[in-house]
């Protein structure tokens, strides 16, 4: 049952006491109350040399306010992973620990056509694919310059882990929280003929960050990036192509497939 | 306010009652618990007993007795679990972190013309993106990593430049001056870009650097995303 206190002017009895005594001891039934303590609860074992503190729970972030300690943890609902402050602080600073990794892959083929999904997803239930975009990759040279891949459309994984923050309009993600992130993304063009040089790579707020694999392209070559990339929230993450040579992929002839996840601080 | 002990002799009131109540209720948000040994639970649902233990600044417990199920906060931002129990017993990390960091190269360097698969130039990587554990060596050119333990994700691009040549080149990670990863070989037309990624579980005081393999002397390309060289813990 639950607790409860005892009333002014009433004297004492044992019961009122050893109520909490049980609780604290484990004596109760697990069914009874739970210990709720609206501040924090430490404990001290020997051989654990250092303070730390349980204090509560989020819904979506470390703390934005209120004052911390050293080694308070935070469960966070949100996005299901627990906090630990290593800087003491209003709010302090927060480093994070497990929870969901977001993982998603996107999606182009250009030319007019059905949208071919990856080797993987055939046998997934997916919603209609969208109207297919024609992207004309301009002709490059001296490694300078690039097109960022029209990515238009989110993939669902095998899981409900939808990545949050795509956006078919900019071609890419908005990252919804400061962490490292593992980005990959493959172009797998039929043609052009062979002898052109074609390179991909991943871009951040814009601009190069890394290059993938930049080879000689013979008709239906493959080119490969992956990158570990460390994101500020509101980052925007989306993927590029550099060709020398003007490539206009006809119907269906031409994908990419853009995958990214959080995989720690 | 804090706890208040009742003096010997004294008739117990029902305030010296209720202190405790609303302590353990969350009706007194003023005042901390502190206790000086474990915290166990155990609820229906959840069989075996765990105990939040207390806290280290950084590591597991190196000594007192523990047991399987206790959990320990790391001031550095990680939990351990206690996996079997002795003394200190066996723990395991939970959390990255932030043991990430992004290194890139600013400055020229040629590549030494190879053939048969053999060999490799260490790259002068000079710059830090991205390191806030300071694992990278501007100087050495190379990651050291900190502590023995978890899975490491290592991965970078190797761009070269090499006017009217067409050429074999690859990545190439070293680990204490040797070869243990190599991405795919192809060919490049006046250079390009060659990638590697692999995973691997170093220990502590390991030499990570970044190196390549060409079938000419091309120059590194220093352009922005042409030579990129990161790590990063995962597990």
């Amino acid at each position: 049952m639950a607790l409860y206190s005892v009333a002014s002017g009433q004297p004492p009895a044992a019961a009122d006491l050893n109520q909490v005594i049980n609780l604290l001891s484990g004596a109760s039934s697990p069914t009874s109350s739970s210990m709720q303590v609206a501040n924090r609860i430490r404990a001290q074992l020997t051989g654990a040399t250092a303070t730390s503190g349980l204090v509560g729970s989020t819904s979506g972030g470390a703390p934005a306010s209120g004052t911390f300690a050293l080694g308070d943890l935070v469960v966070d609902t949100g996005y299901n992973c627990l906090w630990v402050c290593t800087g003491a602080g209003t709010p302090g600073t927060w480093k994070r620990i497990g929870g969901q990794t977001w993982t998603s892959v996107n999606w182009i083929s250009t030319g007019v056509g059905s949208i071919a999904f990856p080797p993987d997803q055939t046998t997934g239930n997916f919603p209609p694919a969208p109207t297919a975009i024609n992207q004309t990759f301009f002709t490059r040279s001296g490694r300078v310059g690039f097109d960022v891949i029209q990515a238009n459309y989110q993939v669902p994984e095998f899981y409900p882990y939808l990545f949050p923050g795509f956006s078919d309009s900019a071609y890419g993600y908005t990252i919804p929280l400061t962490g490292t992130y593992l980005v990959t993304n493959y172009l797998a063009p039929s043609g052009p003929t062979g002898g052109t040089d074609l390179g991909s790579m991943i871009l951040k707020n814009g601009q190069v960050y890394q290059y993938g694999t930049e080879t000689l392209s013979f008709g239906s070559a493959t080119h490969k990036a992956t990158s570990i990339v460390h994101c500020t929230a509101g980052d925007l993450i989306q993927v590029g192509a550099y060709a020398e040579g003007q490539y206009s992929p006809t119907a269906s002839s031409f994908q990419a497939g853009f995958r990214i996840a959080y995989i720690g601080n | 306010m804090a706890l208040y002990t009742v003096s010997g002799g004294t008739a117990l009131a029902p305030q010296d009652i209720n202190q405790l109540t609303n302590l353990v209720t969350g009706v007194d948000a003023s005042t901390q618990v502190t206790v000086g040994n474990a915290i166990q639970s155990i609820t229906p649902g959840c069989p075996a007993p765990s105990r939040y233990v207390g806290g280290t600044t950084t590591g597991a417990p190196s000594s007192g007795t523990f047991l399987a199920g206790d959990m320990v906060i790391a001031q550095d931002g990680f939990v351990w679990i206690c996996v079997t129990g002795g003394t200190p017993g066996t723990w395991y990390r939970q959390g990255t972190g932030d043991y990430q960091a992004t290194a890139t190269q600013g400055v020229a360097q040629t590549l030494t013309s190879r053939s048969t698969q053999t060999g490799f130039d260490v790259l002068n990587v000079d710059t830090v993106v991205s390191d806030p554990h300071n694992m990278f060596s501007t100087s050495n050119h190379r990651f050291t990593i900190p502590f023995s333990g978890g899975t490491w994700l290592v991965n970078a691009t190797v761009g070269t430049l090499l006017a009217s040549t067409t050429f074999s080149q690859t990545a190439i990670l070293t680990k204490n001056g040797t070869a243990f990863a190599r991405g795919t070989e192809a060919k490049v037309v006046n250079g390009g870009s060659s990638i590697v990624t692999d995973l691997q579980q170093f220990a502590s005081g390991d030499l990570i650097q970044l190196a390549a393999y060409a079938e000419a002397a091309a120059a590194v390309n220093t352009g922005a995303g042409r030579v990129v060289f990161s790590l990063c813990l995962i597990a």
